[in-house]
């Protein structure tokens, strides 16, 4: 790609909509992931309905609604730290920057590990009440337990790939690419994680509090 | 001897050096990738036998993925690593130099829009053959009552047939290569919003489709559920259907990612003066169809994944005895499919409104009804997925709703085809072959598009669902609709993508073969349907014996005829004449510059201060005006 035939096209447009090709991108993108984390939680969801039973007694054996607690917490300050370390760019202050994105990767760690801790827990939990042993075995009885798995692996895979992609934001940090004009790399990868973020509160909701 | 080692790593680090950094990285990329499937292979292998974990058709789906896209791998990088070692360079990797002119990068990964486009097509391509392939061994089977197949074979010819039609061929072929191409030029830009992401949406159709079709390595062969894959039938697969799971997540995600850069491209990188209604219609029918392609697909996705877990783990959200719910299946995937079948005919439409007021040499009739019929079928087409279902176990009570939003849709649908003949109305019609496929496509998908209404009439449904009715209908509206204006597409192209022109005559012999097979094996099957042949089954009543042959003579003519354009293809690189930048006399952008483009697609930034249809006007410039002696 030639910068500067790039450039010259560019300074030819019509008026587009005003937001960066970057930003418009994720929004679409956060669009399609919206639709994909809405049809796995509705499809959980009516099967919920025909299944309270199932429910109930599963929820109550499967889940450390403690241990999420403190999860979801965590994950809701992780935002904040985000929306801090963009804040201080903005002000032109890296180093408060990288420290609050290394206390985010922090966060994310410690969402993955509790996480793990649960799921070997839920594990315990459906062997206590007599199902057979095994991650994926005490699941394949119980429409509680599939849900569980399949929609905190999808959350969590996508908590991975943040933690990640995150990784490669404080390398950038720390080779000084963000400035207080430009610093897009960040922006993108923090409307990824409020959105991941914002998932997890549904799931929350709808896994460990209803 | 530790100074040799050093001596050798400096070498390494020298050349390393010396590789184009996509080449570093596309390497090392490789090389994680190849680690990882290493490692899991590994993994599985050393499964514990009889573990609840060890799944044994999972182990072999997963086996198999990897061993197919491992031992590719594998030899694409021994080779880089050989040749690097040894100082001599990549033969796998173009120089700059070729990356701008020559034949190889079309074998590499390239950013530029052109490029990507042209690997698309010819990969469609391909896939259009295989998929020929299929539906002539289903019609093969079909032409006499009795087996020659077996029907477990049978079930997995009519399966890959639909799949690879519809996942490989048209919605890359319209989407991938088509939208690829013109999309840049038409709207007057020098590339794709984010050209690597571009690559990255081709780059995932060939291992979706290796995946899929690596289902012919298992031991009970390939998915066999058709194309909907209705649970609990899809939930005896095993390997086949997994891979046939992964494989349409793969390339559902190929589709997302292309479809987010359509509209940005489109919204964000106008030239200037090309604003909302100046964009062609085929430039509107791709932001419809990235719409539908971006809000749409993730529900496959979300599907497939759902029956993933089901198959492989066990996880029971299909199995009606242990809680789940076979029919959630269907909601969620016609909720992606039916806005998968307007991704499927968009596109297609938007071609034909391209051809049409060039070769009529007048302005599009009714340009902005089009545009909303446009828009207008996107939205609908999110409310209407039950109609696939009125004969499940659905609540009856919705059959209404969804028959009444079923009909409605057929309103913007019909408006098009007015404003495409209020087009060729006093025209000064010019009968070639892009024209002739265009004509085909309105005639051949009003034929498709009443079809759809009777069967989006609940009492006509029930009587008709699951029959060969269905597939007639789908015919109609997809290689009627779809594949015709595909074929339009490629003559009125092909001159601005390779430079050379497609011969007219040889072109309008394809027409025709195509045509009359078209109409000799698909519109039999309205009666076969309507007499009562089901669909998907490899033996029927001897009653339908003659229509069934007729049918089956039919789609070997029409398979026969698709010879013909690839033999007028590679006549045209031998010796088809030299293209001129605007061979029709068009006015979109595209053929405003050189066949083929630049690598910056225009000299200059344009400017652009005419609306893209306004042929035969005293205003316009003179490649607007009808052509003397037309
Ligand atoms: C006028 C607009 C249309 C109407 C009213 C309509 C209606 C219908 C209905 C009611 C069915 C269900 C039949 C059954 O299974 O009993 C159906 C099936 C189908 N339609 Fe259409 N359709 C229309 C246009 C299209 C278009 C434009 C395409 C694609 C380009 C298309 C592709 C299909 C396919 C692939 C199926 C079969 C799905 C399967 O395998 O079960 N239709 N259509
Ligand atoms: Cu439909």
């Amino acid at each position: 790609m030639n910068p500067e035939i790039a450039r010259k096209f560019i300074a030819n447009q019509e008026t587009g909509t005003g937001v960066s090709n970057d930003k418009l991108g994720m929004w679409i993108f956060l669009a399609s992931e919206v639709i994909f984390f809405a049809v796995l939680i509705a499809g959980v969801f009516v099967l919920r309905l025909r299944n309270l039973e199932d429910w109930a007694i599963h929820k109550e054996a499967g889940t450390a609604t403690f241990l999420a607690t403190v999860n979801t917490f965590i994950l809701i300050m992780s935002s904040v730290f985000v929306v801090s370390a963009i804040d201080a760019i903005q002000r032109g202050k890296e180093q408060m920057m990288k420290l609050w994105l290394w206390l985010t990767l922090i966060g994310g760690c410690i969402f993955l590990f509790v996480q793990s801790l649960e799921w070997a827990e839920l594990e315990h939990g459906l062997h206590e009440i007599g199902l057979p042993a095994g991650i994926v075995g005490g699941a394949q009885e119980s429409i509680f337990a599939s849900g569980f798995y399949t929609l905190t692996g999808f959350h969590g895979t996508h908590v991975a790939i943040g933690v990640l992609l995150l990784i490669y934001v404080l390398i950038r940090a720390h080779r000084g690419d963000f400035t207080p004009r430009q610093y897009n790399a960040l922006e993108m990868w923090g409307l990824y994680w409020h959105f991941v973020d914002l998932v997890w509160i549904i799931l929350f909701t709808i896994l460990y509090l209803l | 001897m530790v100074g040799h080692i050093v001596t050798f790593v400096q070498h390494l680090q020298a050349h390393a050096r010396q590789l184009p950094r996509l080449g570093r990285a596309g390497s090392a990329f490789l090389l994680a990738l190849l680690l990882v499937m290493v490692g899991t292979g590994q993994a599985l292998a050393q499964a514990p036998e009889g573990t609840a974990n060890a799944n044994p058709t999972l182990t072999t789906m997963l086996g198999i993925t990897m061993g197919v896209l491992g031992v590719g791998l594998l030899t694409a990088v021994l080779i880089s690593f050989v040749v690097w070692a040894t100082g001599t360079r990549n033969p796998l990797i173009p120089t700059d130099e070729e990356m701008e002119h020559s034949f190889r990068r079309y074998f590499w990964f390239s950013v530029d829009h052109k490029v990507i486009g042209i690997q698309y097509f010819w990969t469609s391509l391909f896939f259009f053959f295989i998929g020929g392939l299929m539906a002539l061994l289903v019609r093969w089977e079909l032409a006499q009552p009795g087996l020659t197949f077996t029907p477990d074979q049978y079930n997995q010819f009519f399966t890959m047939h639909a799949t690879i039609m519809i996942f490989l061929f048209i919605i890359p072929m319209l989407v991938g290569a088509f939208g690829n191409y013109a999309v840049p030029l038409m709207v007057g830009t020098f590339d794709m919003a984010f050209p690597k992401l571009n690559a990255l949406s081709y780059w995932l159709v060939p291992p979706g489709a290796l995946i899929i079709m690596a289902g012919f390595l298992a031991e009970s062969g390939t998915a066999k559920a058709g194309w909907t894959s209705y649970p609990p039938v899809a939930l005896q697969g095993g390997a086949g259907q997994m891979l046939w799971l992964l494989g349409v997540f793969v390339l559902g995600w190929s589709s997302i990612v292309g479809g987010m850069n359509f509209l940005v491209t489109i919204m964000n990188m106008r030239t200037k003066g090309v604003h909302y209604f100046r964009l062609p219609l085929f430039v509107w029918a791709i932001a419809t169809t990235a719409v539908l392609a971006v809000l749409g697909t993730p529900s496959l996705a979300a599907a497939v994944t759902l029956q993933f877990m089901n198959i492989a783990f066990g996880f029971p959200f299909f199995d009606a005895a242990k809680g789940g719910n076979p029919l959630m299946w269907q909601h969620v995937f016609w909720f992606y499919s039916h806005p998968a079948v307007y991704i499927m005919i968009l596109p297609a439409f938007g071609i034909v409104s391209e051809i049409i007021p060039v070769f009529s040499r007048k302005p599009l009739f009714g340009y902005r009804a089009l545009v909303y019929a446009t828009a207008g079928i996107g939205v609908l087409s999110f409310l209407v997925w039950a109609h696939h279902m009125f004969a499940s176990a659905m609540f009856p009570w919705l059959r209404i709703p969804f028959m009444l939003t079923t009909m409605l849709i057929a309103v913007p649908t019909g408006i098009k085809i007015f404003n495409w003949l209020g087009t060729l109305a006093f025209g000064k019609i010019r009968l070639e072959t892009p024209m002739l496929f265009s004509l085909a496509l309105v005639s051949m998908f009003v034929i498709g598009g009443i079809s759809g209404v009777f069967l989006g009439s609940v009492p006509v449904d029930l009587h008709l669902h699951d029959t060969y009715f269905v597939v007639a209908h789908i015919h109609y509206v997809l290689f009627g609709g779809s594949a015709f204006a595909i074929f339009g597409g490629i003559y009125y192209w092909f001159p601005k993508m390779f430079g050379r022109m497609l011969n007219e005559s040889l072109g309008k012999i394809h027409f025709w073969l195509s045509f009359i097979g078209f109409n000799v094996a698909f519109l039999p099957m309205h009666a076969v349907g309507a007499l009562g042949m089901p669909r998907r089954y490899a033996d029927y009543d001897i009653a339908f014996t003659e229509l069934n042959l007729t049918i089956s003579i039919g789609a070997f003519l029409l398979g026969f005829a698709q010879l013909i354009l690839i033999y007028n293809m590679l006549r045209a690189f031998q010796v088809g004449k030299v293209a001129p930048a605007n061979p029709w006399n068009a006015r979109t952008l595209e053929w405003l510059t050189t066949s083929p483009p630049p690598h910056y697609n225009f000299e200059e930034p344009l400017t652009v201060d005419h609306d893209p249809y306004d042929y035969g006007r005293r205003i316009s410039s003179p490649e607007a005006l009808p052509v003397p002696g037309d």
